[in-house]
């Protein structure tokens, strides 16, 4: 008798159906990745040509990665200065964050999506953000409130920064108990395989606490509320700070002039300069081979950070009225911030993907038992077409945040900023006790200067 | 006083326990489905109904709050035997924001002096329309398009005696299963020239959310 043999038939209705399972979750598992579509928004930036990957980024409202596509956008409307529409696109982003907080403890859509994922992989998840992200958007948010005139607004979302910080560090606390735990009653040496694949990202990532906690933010807090003679609240922001930076001069800085004095009656202004350098590094994915449940080997995908090839965070150099050169401090490495996130996600990542494996093991030995070797070549095709790295993540961050806060007599000044494309002189013309802030963003080809008052 | 408002979803489960065999479930999906249509559905509500909608601060926290303050001015005692001889004049100052929402504070306090003046005892000074007034009144005065002994002129306008000010704060609770929201209104009355604080009353609203256990999304 001529034609397949009844087996491909089964082989192929189970691997149909694999691929079915997944082109109904509407994902764009096996799409390009996002590192790929960021290029175009980096490149978009560096030009200051950012229409068209806007309205690219705008037409993915019904996309499962719409929060990863409005923080995007919503940072490219902020460097592009138009403080208005930035705004707009991350109260959405921060109203999707908000909506995660209620949502019901068990959802069909999620757990039909983590299904399918077993089959597949992570990129089948609807992108929730990590938490360090959703700090940032409300960091950029205060900046967005201040750029637009609206002291009230930035006070909202500072408060709102120190409030996130402070409950989703706790929040992860149990979220990382609760994965060991699972880990454990499903007999995976998830410690061991953590040291064993990923020590380089914890050694890397060894000097920062958690990456939820953000120096920059309160440290860009605790000035507007002394500029706003809320002399407690920036103390306790300030502190906050040097308890992320210990040792920070700036911040000690600050500490000791909030002392000195208090009700803030200097006759001299203050000039912060708020440096953003560079573009955050994206995941790339690594091969690593993981038990079965039954003793057996599959190699999984795994996102990780090519760290030695990064840029370090270089400070801005200013020069500005009597002061001199002033560097500005780093806040923020947000490399390491983002590796540290990624390393703190990995007991959970290395639960879900070693369930991943044994479900792809067990795909591949129904197959084989099927099929023989036919079988058993055509699901190590689907395997290594289906297993890709989850490399989502919030790509137009800037590498560092950093920070100076510099003293200046009142009057007509100009400040000189020696950035990577060469010397900038911003004019600059400051009354007795105002606080004037300057946002530099240096990104690859082009750094902007955005003078925010308060 | 302490309003306690609790916003709880609707357990699925419940619905779900209902269907007790799959042919009654597929009917109910497929009438469910039927009643689909892509147009928004659009009715009129009564404004003053109960808004449960979101947790956040809305239409119903700014009318018990308006209401609350209104009836707790009109009956404090003091202010009844100046009101009884004459009509103050109050000028309101934007309520202070320290909530970790972004929330339009001027309706409240709009709310409030719209209640205060119907009430017959009080009257309101608008400082947020001052320039448009002297616009108006240099207008009247030297455009020469209005008769000189029918306009209005500059330096007859009532100042005001009291101003009312206040804030608005919040303090914002969540775990796995529950978010709690805990405001606190706080208004004062203080006159202007002796600088005395003659009335002060505060509003607290309590609202918890708790997850639902089941969604199909």
């Amino acid at each position: 008798m001529f034609g397949p043999k009844p087996w491909l038939f089964r082989v192929a209705k189970v691997l149909a159906g694999v691929w079915l399972l997944a082109a109904l979750q509407g994902c764009g598992t096996f799409a390009t990745s996002h590192p790929q579509e960021a290029g175009a928004y980096r490149q978009a930036i560096a030009t200051a040509d950012t229409a068209e990957v806007l309205a690219r980024l705008g037409k993915q409202s019904a996309s499962s990665d719409r929060l990863l596509y409005l923080l995007e956008a919503g940072r490219i409307q902020q460097i592009d200065g138009d403080f208005a529409a930035s705004r707009a696109t991350f109260a959405r982003a921060i109203e999707m964050f908000a909506a995660q907080d209620l949502e019901a403890q068990v959802r069909l859509e999620h757990w039909a999506a983590v299904g399918g994922s077993l089959l597949t992989n992570d990129k089948l998840l609807d992108y929730r953000g990590f938490g360090y992200e959703r700090i940032f958007v409300h960091y950029f948010q205060a900046l967005n409130y201040l750029g637009l005139g609206d002291a009230e607004g930035a006070a909202v979302e500072f408060r709102r920064l120190a409030y996130e910080q402070q409950v989703l560090e706790a929040q992860h606390e149990k979220t990382l108990a609760l994965a060991r735990q699972e880990a454990r009653e499903n007999r995976i040496p998830v410690q061991q395989l953590q040291s064993e694949h990923f020590a380089g990202l914890d050694r890397y990532t060894a000097d920062i606490r958690s990456s939820l906690l953000n120096a920059q933010a309160y440290v860009t807090a605790a000035a507007f509320w002394a500029s706003r003679q809320a002399i407690d609240d920036a103390r306790i922001d300030y502190l906050k700070a040097l308890q992320i930076r210990p040792g920070s001069r700036l911040i000690e800085t600050r500490l000791a002039r909030l002392d000195a004095d208090p009700v803030q009656q200097s006759p001299t202004a203050q000039l912060v300069i708020l440096y953003e350098e560079g573009f955050v590094p994206a995941r790339v994915p690594v091969g690593i081979p993981l038990p079965t449940l039954d003793g057996g080997f599959i190699a999984l995908q795994f996102p990780v950070y090519a760290l030695e090839r990064r840029s370090a965070p270089v400070p801005l150099q200013v020069e500005v009225g009597p002061a001199g050169t002033v560097s500005t401090e780093l806040m923020v490495d947000v490399s390491k911030l983002a590796a540290k996130s990624l390393s703190e996600q990995m007991p959970m990542l290395l639960l879900r993907q070693t369930l991943r494996g044994y479900s792809k093991y067990q795909l591949q030995r129904q197959a084989r038992r099927m099929g023989g070797g036919w079988g058993q070549l055509f699901a190590s095709i689907y395997n290594l077409v289906s297993e890709q790295a989850d490399l989502r993540s919030w790509l137009t961050l800037p590498n560092s945040l950093q920070v100076a806060q510099i003293e200046v007599p009142a009057g007509e000044q100009q400040v000189h900023l020696r950035t990577p494309q060469g010397l900038q002189t911003w004019p600059l013309r400051i009354a007795a006790g105002e606080t004037r802030v300057l946002r530099v963003i240096s990104t690859p080809g082009r750094t902007r200067i955005q003078d925010l008052r308060w | 006083m302490v309003i306690i408002v609790s916003v709880k979803e609707r357990p699925m489960k419940l619905l779900f326990a209902r269907c007790t065999n799959a042919a009654a479930c597929l009917g109910l999906g497929a009438v469910l489905l039927a009643g689909c249509s892509t147009d928004p559905k659009i009715s009129y509500g009564d404004a003053q109904a109960e808004e449960t909608v979101a947790l956040g601060f809305g239409s119903t926290d700014l009318q018990l709050i308006a209401k609350e303050m209104v009836d707790d001015l009109l009956a404090f005692a003091p202010l009844q035997a100046i009101t009884q001889t004459s009509r103050p004049v109050l000028v309101v100052e934007r309520v202070n924001n320290k909530t970790l929402e972004h929330i339009d504070t001027e309706s409240v306090t709009d709310s409030i002096q719209a209640q205060l003046l119907r009430s017959g005892k009080f009257r309101f000074v608008d400082p947020s329309v001052v320039k448009t007034v002297k616009q108006q009144l240099a207008f009247q005065a030297e455009s020469g398009l209005v008769d000189p002994a029918k306009a209005a002129t500059f330096g007859k306008q009532v100042g005001a005696k009291y101003m009312l000010y206040g804030s608005l704060a919040s303090i914002e609770k969540r775990n796995s299963k529950t978010k709690d929201l805990y405001y606190k209104f706080t208004l004062k009355l203080m006159d202007f020239e002796s600088g005395l604080i003659e009335w002060v009353a505060e509003k607290e609203i309590r609202k918890t959310a708790e997850k639902p256990w089941f969604s199909s999304f």
